[in-house]
């Protein structure tokens, strides 16, 4: 258990270093993300419980936007209300559909809800006709990103997670932990 | 032992490949994209039914984006004319030097002010709902 819960505090770690990192990128348009940070979480799908996703996601959010400087204003609300979404909509997806789909999928379906949850919150900010505009933007790009993030997604699994979890650097979360704790 | 702890727990012992439905998703996500794109460039084609607010120092003026007509505003220096022509507005003449107000071209998005200072006058389209969805500033 305590190797698990090491598993999830690294896994935070570099979803939040990603998240940070990728605000270093500069990008012509303000809401567009590249979601690198998203790899690590799409990843955990397969390794974590809910409630530690829930942690990574949160932990990611919070991290980044402190170190972006937006910490406690709208991109923080609009950046959570998107990854709440994401986690919630995807994780019982990725449970039914596993077999049958990679992580291309569910990056795709992850660049589609956070951007429905960024619309959702912008709409609160900014004029409806406005917000149309700018969701074409986002959902378009974000299809672009979302696929890229899934193949790179795909190849970190094969080459880095599945061997980490094979040398037991991370431990995956099993029903044996559960009768641990 | 090797990939025994990823069979009981993701039921992937096989390398994670790209599968059919990850093209299904993605075709639908094009076409998605592309539906969507096609249904905002036909209704933004359609709405002019904003309302032009004028401003002076003395009044405030509403005229429908539907009719064309030129309309002539009394200012501080002398009277702005501003036209409505096809759902865009123009200031077409100002008694200002700098014509920064003129050369604002023609306006058909809501939202976007054209703004004599000299002149004190302002013009810009509001919505038809008369939304009070107004932001003066936005900051990442």
């Amino acid at each position: 258990m305590k190797q698990y819960r090491q598993s999830v505090a690294f896994y935070a770690a570099v979803s939040a270093f990603l998240g940070v990192f990728e605000s270093f990128i500069p990008i012509p348009v303000p809401f567009l993300r590249l979601g690198l940070s998203n790899i690590p979480v799409i990843t955990g799908l397969s390794l974590f419980r809910f409630r530690d996703l829930l942690f990574i996601v949160l932990f990611k959010v919070v991290i980044a936007h402190l170190f972006r400087g937006s910490l406690f204003s709208y991109p923080f609300l609009v950046g959570l209300s998107g990854n709440l979404l994401f986690i919630i909509a995807v994780w019982p997806l990725y449970r039914v559909s596993r077999r049958y789909a990679s992580f291309i999928s569910y990056s795709l379906l992850g660049a589609l809800f956070h951007n429905i949850g960024q619309l959702a919150m912008a709409t609160l900010f900014i004029p409806y006709q406005a917000v149309l505009w700018i969701g074409l933007l986002l959902v378009s790009l974000g299809v672009v990103t979302g696929f890229i993030n899934g193949v790179l997604a795909n190849r970190v699994y094969n080459g880095i997670i599945v061997r980490l979890v094979e040398y037991r650097r991370i431990v995956p979360f099993s029903e044996r932990l559960r009768s641990i704790e | 032992m090797r990939g025994e702890n990823l069979r009981d727990l993701n039921g992937i012992t096989q390398p994670v490949r790209f599968k059919p439905l990850d093209g299904i998703i993605t075709g639908a996500f094009i076409l998605v994209v592309i539906l969507f794109s096609i249904f905002l460039f036909f209704t933004n084609s359609k709405g002019q039914t904003g309302v032009l607010v004028i401003q002076s120092p003395d009044a405030e003026y509403r005229f429908s984006m539907s009719e064309d007509r030129k309309i002539e505003i009394p200012g501080r220096l002398g009277s702005s004319v501003i036209e409505i022509h096809d759902g865009r507005f123009c200031m077409i003449h100002s008694p200002c030097q700098n014509h920064i107000c003129m050369n604002m071209g023609w306006i058909s998005y809501p939202n976007i002010p054209v703004i004599c200072l000299p002149n004190r006058v302002s013009a810009r389209i509001t919505d038809s709902q008369e939304s009070e969805q107004q932001f003066d500033g936005l900051s990442r």
